[in-house]
């Protein structure tokens, strides 16, 4: 028979074990019958017949057990007395129970909600066909990139055709997603993005519905057609498969849907939720230079991002020759889609998943803890099994099936912990980790939570069970089981310190660094200022009425009861990034392409009051003033901005002027310097000012105002009549209004969460720790009473008592935290990207982190000390 | 326990069951065991309540099949059947069976 076959009929013969059993009997008391009446037959009186009836089938009871052993899985069966034997041991003991219990669902729980929680940046697949072989490509600027953040864009996209030798595909989506309005029924704002025809087709992915765009649609001048996402088809379409062939009404213009993307797709770069052709090919004459797009490939098989590098750089190299200044500064790029996606995040989602693993090795620690501490005391239980003929492969197993069922307890209520962290964890991530909103409880975490759960049932239970399988009392009835654990526990517990110094010492440093962020002068004030921002859609309100109309609300905000200042900029203010701007022309000099790189600079339009409203001091000269707009240009410079263009002269009456080949008219004209602003930290606390040049006319062709109103009338109230007096002049138009507070408050997010998730993390593990070491002391004093009560009897003082379990103790904390500080040496270089401010070895951090350890664990002690302290020799002796 | 009588060999019960009940068709259980006495002509000392668990272990393993019946003296009784599956059975250990014994004839053989 086959082995499947084998099993199958196994387990049905064992679901219908009473059929067979009743079978047996019946064939048994059959057999009897017959057998008595031949025997009656050939002449036995009817009670002899019955006798040797009885003796010729031999033992009945046997038959019928081996009928039951034989449809019986042994191993199943063991394991179902085992589960009901645990479960009855643990309700017995409720205190042991729920504490291990919670212990595990604690750490079970934060590991679970935060591997929920990274798994799309680090684990999850992209929503792309292979998506291994996919990269970003084209090149970067060697400045003007945040640091963490690069960009790759690509010029002359005809340059790539055919496509190059180890790519199967080259795809490109224009860099910015439009935003773009539907202007018909429930109006909403929609961003749209531009992509070449084979773009889906490189990511390998077909639309759900409908078709995918044919090279015809993406030739310039075609009709308009356009791919929605799933979302808006469910939304707008309530997803009839009708939709195609419908229109949907876009900035006025009515495209027709084509296509309705799959459900969970997601652009490799930005967001949209409609994709129409870019449509730029064959190219305009009439078009100078070309446009910036985000280049995607598909790398042949076996082709490594570094081999396509190398292909990629002379073609870049050409791409950007004919660009002023750009040639030295742009490296070619390939890179593989996800780090592209995750960039610098996947650091601080590997140190978090780092903090939780500690914390539930931790947890884990603990419960092995107790149940060892358990065992100990269940020494007599274990003996009687023994003696009654269980072995002790099968005592093992029953430990091993204690701590499996405290995991899977644990782990149960962590998932309804988990549920409950994630969405804390969601709430107070920082916008730089992505995509963390879209995270859920879906099958995959719990598949991951119930595999953990197992692990952590194996790793606790596997102590308890190398202490049945290597004691020795089990044979011999002496007394010596105890002492084999206190060295097994007292490793645990320098385990679990060992882990919460690490945790302790990042803690300490993650907050160090928070402290001298929120410490740093930023060099502006922002309290009690309110940030609003409007953008308007370039395709309803084209050039030359968004200035028109920005002014017009500058005015009406002007004119709101309780408004006392107002500014408007063309960047979130003060920190937000404006335009960058390089290339400028001095003193009527023309520019020197060799300074481009060093003069790139935030170029902010400003409204006069900008610099009293953030009270950002004006070191030379004079701000602006009412009489500055509209008349001769006039520029103020930053500190750094004025020691980069004019170093070592007074740049008060020096004229500035932007490239004029490259800017329109009114950015281009000559305009005087007529005042130094002090540097502020525009780019967040960590960074040094970046130089920033300040003008009143360049909003030109701006599409979003970013206004600074500062309000008598309470937040909630200004913000209601802001957005009365936006939507008085375009009722459907979104604003964003923000205390400029969080717009501050943001700038050290990512530090604030991760130190008060590590801060958190590093407390329960101090907590875990505490409680472990506690319970090893007492337990300690416990074993050692008729010792202790010797000594005492002998005239030891009881200070003296009380000192060796303190010292003892120490002794353990100590090498806890030698191999605490060892391993987060080890470590620490996981760490040092998200510090500021203070190094990853800084003494005064770890010092700290030492010092609450050994006060908390030493506290711990103090009640097993004095307790130790407390025998009394009498009763001690006596209880022998 | 009847010293000259042998006990039944391991694994030999089910060899015997089944030729038994290949050759005399649909049997019960006590007709096999009687049928295995009188052949045996007493030489063979065996309990007959183990035969009822071999009776089902070959019934799982698909070798032999059962249904209600009733018996000469109007019992209700189970009667055995061989299959086709039990038939191949039977060959193949009546094959391994002769090849053991041989075997083993020649070893007793050559060793006195």
């Amino acid at each position: 028979m086959s082995p499947i076959r084998s099993v199958i009929s196994r387990l049905s013969a064992l679901l219908r074990r009473r059929e067979w059993d009743e079978r047996v009997d019946e064939e048994l008391e059959f057999h009897i019958g017959m057998e008595i009446e031949e025997n009656v037959r050939r002449g036995m009186a009817p009670p002899d017949a019955r006798a040797a009836a009885h003796r010729k089938i031999g033992n009945t009871t046997q038959v019928c057990e081996e009928v039951y052993h034989m449809n019986t899985i042994s191993f199943l069966e063991e394991t179902a007395h085992n589960f009901r034997l645990s479960f009855r041991t643990l309700r017995k003991n409720p205190g042991f129970a729920v504490t291990a219990v919670l212990v595990l669902a604690l750490g079970l729980g934060a590991s679970t909600a935060m591997f929920s929680a990274l798994d799309r940046i680090l684990f999850r697949p992209l929503p792309y066909a292979d998506a291994d072989r996919l990269v970003n490509l084209g090149w970067t600027m060697a400045f003007g990139a945040a640091p963490g953040q690069t960009q790759t864009v690509l010029f002359h996209r005809e340059r790539w055709k055919p496509t190059p030798e180890p790519f199967t595909a080259v795809t490109t989506m224009v860099s910015t997603v439009d935003m773009c309005d539907v202007t018909e029924q429930q109006p909403e704002r929609l961003r749209c993005a531009r992509i070449e025809s084979n773009f889906l087709q490189t990511l390998g992915v077909r639309p759900a519905v409908g078709r995918d765009f044919t090279p015809e649609d993406d030739t310039r001048g075609a009709p308009p057609v356009a791919i929605i996402s799933h979302d808006v088809w469910t939304r707008r379409f309530l997803a009839d498969a009708g939709a195609i062939g419908r229109t949907i009404e876009l900035n006025g213009n009515p495209i027709p849907v084509i296509g309705v993307l799959p459900a969970g797709f997601a652009m490799p770069a930005g967001e949209a939720d409609i994709l129409r052709p870019q449509q730029i090919l064959p190219l305009d004459p009439a078009s100078r230079g070309g446009s910036f797009f985000t280049a995607f490939g598909r790398l042949k098989q076996g082709v490594s991002p570094e081999q396509a590098r190398a292909v990629v750089a002379p073609i870049v190299a050409d791409d950007v020759k004919d660009l002023p200044g750009f040639g030295d500064n742009a490296k070619a790029r390939v890179v593989p889609l996800r780090d592209f996606l995750v960039g610098d995040a996947a650091r601080v989602a590997w140190l978090l998943l780092g903090a939780v693993a500690g914390l539930l090795l931790i947890a884990c620690v603990n419960v092995a803890n107790l149940i060892l501490a358990r065992m100990a005391a269940r020494t007599r239980e274990f003996e009687v099994r023994s003696a009654l003929g269980a072995g002790r492969a099968r005592l093992a197993r029953l430990a091993l099936t204690e701590s499996l069922l405290l995991a899977v307890a644990g782990g149960g209520l962590g998932m309804l912990l988990a549920a409950a962290m994630l969405r804390v964890f969601v709430q107070l991530a920082p916008s730089s980790i992505p995509e963390i909103d879209q995270a859920s409880l879906d099958l995959r975490v719990f598949a991951v939570a119930v595999v953990l759960a197992l692990a952590a049932g194996a790793a606790v239970g596997i102590w308890p069970t190398l202490s049945v399988l290597r004691s020795r009392t089990l044979q011999y009835g002496a007394r010596a089981t105890a002492a084999a654990h206190p060295r097994m526990r007292f490793t645990l517990v320098t385990v679990q310190i060992a882990l919460t110094v690490a945790m302790l010492g990042g803690s300490a440093l993650l907050l160090r660094t928070l402290w001298n962020l929120v410490s740093v002068p930023l060099g502006y004030q922002s309290e009690r200022v309110l940030t609003m921002s409007v953008a308007l859609n370039p395709a309803l309100y084209p050039n030359g009425s968004r200035d028109p109309f920005f002014e017009r609300l500058l005015e009406r905000v002007r004119g709101l009861p309780g408004t006392a200042a107002v500014t408007m900029s063309n960047g979130a203010s003060p920190a937000g990034t404006p335009a960058k701007l390089t290339g400028f022309s001095l003193d009527g000099r023309p520019p020197d392409s060799s300074q481009f790189k060093s003069q790139l600079m935030r170029a902010r339009a400003v409204t006069p009051g900008y610099f009293q409203m953030f009270g950002i001091p004006i070191l030379r000269g004079r701000a602006f003033v009412e009489a500055d707009r509209g008349t001769q240009p006039v520029v103020i410079l930053s500190e750094s901005a004025a020691q980069i263009l004019f170093p070592g002269q007074d740049p008060l009456g020096h004229t500035v002027q932007l490239l004029p080949s490259m800017y329109a008219n009114e950015w281009a004209k000559p305009a005087e310097v007529v005042g130094i602003a002090r540097g502020i930290r525009n780019t967040g606390p960590a960074l040094e000012p970046e130089p920033e040049i300040y003008a009143t006319a360049w909003f030109q062709n701006s599409s979003t105002a970013y206004f600074a109103i500062r309000t008598q009338a309470g937040t909630a109230t200004a913000a209601a009549s802001l957005k009365q007096a936006v939507a008085e002049l375009d009722p459907v138009l979104p604003v964003t209004i923000v205390p400029a507070d969080d717009q501050v408050a943001r700038l050290t997010e990512r530090p604030r969460f991760l130190a008060w998730l590590l801060s958190a993390f590093a407390g329960l593990a101090l907590l875990l720790a505490a409680a472990g070491l506690y319970g090893v002391a007492s337990y300690l004093v416990t074993q050692r009473t008729r010792d202790i009560g010797v000594r005492i009897a002998l005239g030891a003082a009881p200070s003296d008592i009380s000192r060796q379990v303190v010292g003892e103790a120490a002794r353990w904390i100590a090498a806890g935290a030698v191999l605490g500080c060892a391993l987060a040496w080890a470590a620490t270089r996981a760490i040092e990207a998200q510090l500021y401010g203070v190094g990853s070895r800084d003494p005064l951090s770890w010092i700290a982190a030492l010092g609450v350890l050994t006060v908390t664990l030493l506290l711990a002690v103090l009640r097993p000390a004095a307790r130790a302290a407390r025998v009394d020799p009498m009763e001690a002796l006596r209880a022998e | 326990m009847d010293k000259d009588k042998a006990a039944i060999l391991q694994g030999t019960l089910d060899l015997l069951v089944l030729k038994t009940v290949e050759t005399l068709g649909p049997l019960h259980g006590w007709a096999i065991a009687k049928r295995i006495e009188q052949i045996s002509e007493d030489l063979l000392e065996m309990k007959y309540g183990t035969l009822y668990p071999a009776l089902m272990r070959l019934e799982q393993s698909g070798w032999i099949s059962s249904e209600w019946g009733t018996s000469d003296n109007n019992r209700r009784a189970r009667f055995y059947s061989i299959t086709r599956q039990g038939r191949k059975q039977l060959a193949l250990e009546a094959k391994s069976w002769e090849q053991m014994s041989a075997f083993i004839t020649r070893m007793l053989g050559s060793t006195r």
